[in-house]
């Protein structure tokens, strides 16, 4: 499989503020690849240096082995779709599809057939082709983005949030619609803040943090990386240094504190037992004891020491 | 640049735009509306005659002494009893200083000033020359009426000095043909001074001419006025709309294009800032023209104004150029003022702080020549001011663009300068948006 992306060295900085301190990363032809981080963490960044619209300080990006800020070409195999949409409010949807399209050497005619083909996996009804954009609600607003994408039936989809202001039901339809994509050869670029897109979509996910990779690979690789195979709950209804100290010396480890919870990491489940009985021992009682397998947010907390829920 | 991109980018910036119900109304429906008014009010009526004209004269001496005084009024009063065209011609002498005179002038109170050089009773004396300097009143919506005011005063003194010549030839050969008949003188010039004779006895009597009062074509009736004053009124709000149009939609679609950030997409999509500039200023002038065709088939096809050229002449040629020149004038500072504010809400503010001023005090909505002295001063240095009555000269009064060639060039320098400034500062703010 080729390379659709090669990201090297990549650097970049707003008003002395380091945005990318030396990215690399490698995108191959029929992946998705999922760019996990909180905001500020640079993914949006480095989506824009990877759809042109960006010129990396020092670094270089190459797309199908060009670089797409300096070689219009390729932009034309490039799908974006920016986290804020940035689709003209007083056009249709499919008035923005058709503009995009053009822009992009592609026929209204063939555009009209892209639209035909994805409008009902995409659920664009008649809103899409008769309200002007600025009528959406937000997740009709990010479906049309997607849409507009596509217009040109891109190689490379590069999309920005694209599940943030849909209700669960639309996510897991998106969910689908781009495992479609992929399916039939397209390779997808996506930023997120949310752990599960990751764990669904990605055939890679690359963990950022203050414009660094701190980790990369796949779910299970990098659940398999962390160190730990489980996470374990302790919410209580008071807090006290007693009980820290307690749980502590139980599972060998500190624990992360989250308001009134006790986060632990470990690899035996059975220490969920020993925490309940040493609670109980001195008097005290969890109102919450869980045991999780441990997930993309825990590995995410492990490697940044951010907590992102 | 790539053609396709341009095209779309056009097409979409025109597609935003015309289906904007507020630019329907602002730059279609209110012109009309105001030009159609304007005309209703006042253009003058059909029915008004136009030889009603009064014109107002006043001489004055360029040295108060006695005779230079005297010389002033024996002219005023040869200029008062002049028989001549059926006006009302009001002559008087000005007992103020030529500046005074000249501020009148200005003002409208009078149509036309004659100063009387200080050394114009030595020059008649001298070789019967009669000297005057005559400051005639122009660029008002009565053109026929300076036309007239022109014609009677050159006529004026066309005949005086003809008549002064003749009357000096009868004098003094009348007094010397005696003294020749009594010469000796030779044969040859014995028939000489027999047609000498005969003419000095003709001179004085020999017109025989009947008066036929010719007046300019155009002056027979206030109803052949009336279409050419449309005119004016016509490209008056043609530049109102141009400074709407143009500082304040430019201004707008510019500010607004960065508030978006639209361009953040457009560029994924392979399109150049370059392009999206150049589309953006190519809408605008296809923007521009179409309020533009409308008002003027309105006033000319619906109000009835009439221009007094063609649509294949050199002086259309030149009108087109000055209004492309206001117009592009217009958006560059409408491209200006949309990059050097932050906000659609301050940009708005802003232009319609330079808009409205400029087109009071330019002479836009109310005639220059009616607006009070220091006020004139404005309208008569504002580059848009300068466009919009050298397009009214060419185009309504049929006069040439020379007086207005200093002037014009200024214009096409600011604009070019305009234009270069523009250009840097939307890549500047291009780029900077970018990292925002």
């Amino acid at each position: 499989m080729g390379e659709a992306i090669v990201i090297e060295d990549v650097r970049k900085r707003f008003n002395g503020v380091e945005a990318l301190a030396g990215v690399s990363h490698v995108v191959h032809e029929g992946e998705i690849h999922v760019l996990l981080g909180p905001n500020g963490s640079g993914k949006s960044t480095l989506m824009r240096i990877c759809a042109g619209v960006l010129v990396p300080d020092s670094g270089r990006v190459l797309v199908f082995s060009k670089e797409p800020y300096r070689d219009f070409d390729v932009k034309f195999r490039i799908g974006y779709a920016p986290q804020e949409g940035l689709l003209y409010e007083d056009l249709t949807g499919l008035e923005n599809m058709y503009f995009y399209a053009g822009l992009q050497g592609v026929s209204r005619g063939e555009a009209r057939r892209i639209y035909e083909e994805i409008k009902d996996e995409l659920e664009l009804g008649e809103w899409f082709e008769k309200r002007k954009v600025k009528t959406y609600s937000g997740g009709m607003e990010r479906r049309a983005s997607i849409a507009v994408a596509l217009a040109s039936d891109p190689e490379l989809l590069i999309l920005d949030e694209p599940t943030s202001g849909l209700d669960p039901d639309g996510r897991r339809k998106l969910w689908d619609f781009l495992l479609r994509l992929k399916r039939k050869g397209k390779t997808l670029l996506i930023a997120t803040h949310l752990f599960e897109d990751a764990e669904v979509l990605s055939d890679e996910v690359v963990i950022m943090h203050k414009g660094r990779i701190v980790a990369k690979g796949s779910v299970d690789k990098l659940l398999s990386q962390a160190g730990y195979g489980y996470s374990i709950d302790v919410e209580v209804a008071r807090k006290s240094e007693e009980l820290k100290v307690t749980l502590e010396k139980i599972a060998g480890i500190k624990p992360v504190e989250i308001g009134y919870i006790y986060r632990f990491y470990a690899n035996e489940p059975r220490l969920v037992e020993e925490l309940r009985d040493a609670i109980e021992r001195i008097g005290q009682k969890a109102l919450r004891l869980e045991l999780r397998r441990i997930s993309l947010a825990d590995v995410y907390f492990l490697k940044t020491g951010v907590m992102l829920e | 640049m790539r053609a396709r991109a341009f095209k779309e980018i056009v097409l979409k910036e025109l597609k935003l735009t015309l289906r904007k119900p507020a630019y329907m109304f602002w730059n279609i429906v209110f012109p009309i509306i105001l030009l159609t008014l304007l005309v209703v009010l006042f253009a003058p009526k059909p029915s008004a005659p136009a030889t009603a004209e009064s014109i107002k004269v006043v001489v004055l001496p360029e040295e108060r002494t006695p005779e230079l005084v005297n010389y002033t009024r024996v002219m005023a009063k040869y200029l008062r009893e002049k028989p001549g065209i059926d006006v009302g011609l009001s002559v008087s002498t000005f007992n103020g200083t030529l500046e005074d005179a000249l501020s009148c002038l200005k003002n409208g109170t009078y149509d036309a000033v004659i100063l009387v050089p200080k050394d114009a009773e030595k020059a008649m004396n001298k070789n019967l020359t009669i000297n005057a300097t005559i400051y005639l009143l122009t660029g008002t919506p009565k053109p026929f009426k300076e036309q007239l005011t022109r014609a009677l005063l050159v006529n004026f003194y066309n005949i005086t000095g003809l008549f002064i010549a003749a009357s000096t030839i009868n004098w003094s050969a009348s007094a010397l043909v005696p003294y020749l008949e009594h010469a000796q003188l030779p044969e040859e010039a014995l028939e000489t001074l027999r047609w000498l004779k005969a003419g000095v006895n003709a001179l004085g009597r020999n017109v025989d001419v009947k008066i036929v009062e010719v007046r300019p074509k155009m002056l027979k009736k206030a109803s052949e006025i009336r279409p050419y004053v449309i005119g004016w009124m016509t490209i008056s709000v043609v530049f109102i709309e141009f400074m709407f149009l143009g500082v304040l939609g430019v201004a707008i679609s510019i500010s607004t294009e960065f508030e978006k950030r639209y361009a953040v997409r457009l560029l994924s999509a392979g399109v150049t800032p370059e392009e999206i500039y150049a589309g953006k200023i190519v809408a605008a002038l296809a923007l521009y023209s179409i309020p533009s065709v409308v008002l003027l088939l309105w006033g000319t096809f619906v109000l009835g104004a009439k221009f007094t050229h063609g649509l294949f002449s050199i002086e259309t040629a030149e009108i087109l150029v000055l209004m492309l020149t206001g117009t592009l004038l217009t958006m560059f500072m409408g491209i200006l003022l949309g990059l050097l504010f932050r906000s659609t809400e301050a940009v708005s503010i802003a232009a319609n702080a330079l808009i409205w001023p400029t087109m009071m005090l330019g002479g836009f909505w109310i005639p220059k020549f009616m607006l009070p002295a220091e006020i004139r001063i404005f309208a008569e240095v504002n580059p848009l001011s300068v466009l919009m009555y050298a397009v009214v000269e060419v185009s309504c009064y049929d006069r040439t663009l020379e007086p207005y060639l200093p002037a014009i060039a200024t214009c096409l320098c600011l604009t070019l300068a305009l234009a270069v400034i523009s250009t840097i500062l939307f890549k500047r703010r291009f780029s900077k948006m970018l990292e925002r």
